[in-house]
């Protein structure tokens, strides 16, 4: 019997144990890939999982289900990640949940940027033979709030409507996000290499 | 259609978020228009490329709950943890009489006491390493958690959720005995504990 997670969620509730860890065991390979594709790093990643789970396990006695369980944890998941950046980026722009929502525009100009530091150096081109690594770079290349829109509807496959939900964001931003993160992938990666388009289908 | 509403409407239609009537205007549109169909076609490239990024394997990680480590390992602990439940508790409760302030930030407990308070405990490290706990210890902490029930003439406390949820946390971080014993220190200064338990 496959076990929903809003079974799993009312047994946990109920005080069994177990059923928290079946639901640790179901979501935590799509957190840590969650993660891995917004933090780019896996060993951040996986801390972020165990965060999660923690979070989630401390919290979830409070879940009265007023919210989708997904978006409940996925708010969790962006959280987690957005504290992961800040902590490791003290100089830089700190981001928060507050930046993802209220920055509609955020948006740069790919071409006249300068290479991104820790993506193109020697160690890093020799990772780059594999389509995979390339896309997955230049997803680290775009603003946070893009990127977070096209891995929740890429990766996650979550409607418009639920991105705008857990980033509290309007469903009119979280689209021209995606639209503008897409044009900017696109650009980010003819600038790093991928130039015949037509193959890819 | 004009272009500029195409292009608005690219994504709802690449993902498949678009009404059957609305999806044939855009498909006119996009045979009638080079610029568009252009545009379109290279979000769909991007999208192919999206799909390909590696998976990570998730074997290594090994969930197990907070209540399931310590009661494995250890009784005496989970007396610990009883009394640090209280303890915590109770001086939540007056931690927020005392305008003081507690933030839980990502495996660190923050404590604020006062408004020019500097954080008495930052961080929670070692998570992985149990305390060594001695029945004295245990003894003190119980101690206090008296005295500070009979400074409150015995009120009881309301557990909120909310207290309830961060002093699970807190049971959880705070795993090492000095930091308790720091934690009962830093309240105590604050609140003149009597010789007789100092003493004790
Ligand atoms: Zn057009």
């Amino acid at each position: 019997m496959i076990e929903t997670d809003s079974s799993l969620l009312a047994n946990f509730v109920n005080g069994n144990e177990k059923a928290f860890t079946t639901l640790a065991n179901k979501w935590q390979h799509h957190i840590l890939n969650f993660a891995y594709r917004y933090l780019g790093d896996e060993e951040k990643a996986r801390d972020v999982v165990q965060e999660v789970l923690l979070r989630l396990y401390m919290s979830l006695k409070k879940f009265r289900g007023e919210a989708k369980f997904s978006t409940f944890l996925f708010r969790i998941i962006t959280n987690c990640c957005i504290d992961t950046i800040k902590k490791n980026n003290h100089n830089s722009k700190e981001i928060s949940f507050e930046d993802l929502k209220s920055d509609p525009d955020l948006e740069i100009n790919i071409d006249e940027r300068t290479v991104n530091p820790g993506v193109k150096n020697p160690a890093d081109i020799a990772h780059w033979n594999d389509i995979g690594e390339k896309i997955r770079n230049a997803l680290m290349e775009l603003p946070e709030s893009q990127r977070i829109v096209i891995i929740m509807k890429e990766y996650s496959h979550m409607k418009f409507a639920e991105i705008a939900e857990i980033t509290e964001t309007p469903e009119s931003t979280v689209k021209s996000r995606m639209y503008k993160g897409l044009i900017n992938l696109k650009k980010i990666l003819s600038r790093n290499g991928i130039k015949d388009w037509s193959d890819i289908e | 259609m004009n272009c500029e509403r195409i292009e608005s409407l690219m994504v709802d239609f690449l993902y498949g978020e678009m009404s059957d009537e609305m999806s044939k205007e855009f498909i006119k549109h996009l045979s009638e228009c080079d610029n568009c169909s252009r545009n379109f076609n290279e979000l769909r490239q991007v999208r192919t490329l999206l799909g390909k990024i590696p998976e990570i394997s998730d074997q290594s990680l090994n969930w197990q709950t907070p209540g399931e480590n310590h009661r494995k390992k250890n009784n005496h602990l989970r007396w610990y943890f009883a009394a640090a439940a209280v303890l915590v508790l109770t001086a939540l409760s007056l931690f927020v009489a005392l305008n003081t302030s507690i933030q839980y930030r990502q495996g660190v407990i923050v404590l604020r006491f006062g408004t020019n308070a500097q954080p008495v405990l930052t961080e929670a490290e070692e998570k992985t390493t149990e305390p060594a706990i001695s029945s004295g210890d245990v003894e003190k902490l119980i101690q206090y958690i008296n005295y500070l029930e009979e400074k409150q003439n015995a009120e009881r406390i309301i557990i909120s959720d909310q207290l309830e949820n961060l002093a699970s946390t807190t049971m959880y971080e705070l795993k090492k005995r000095d930091q308790i014993i720091q934690l009962l220190a830093s309240y105590s200064n604050l609140n003149a504990e009597p010789a007789s338990l100092q003493e004790r």
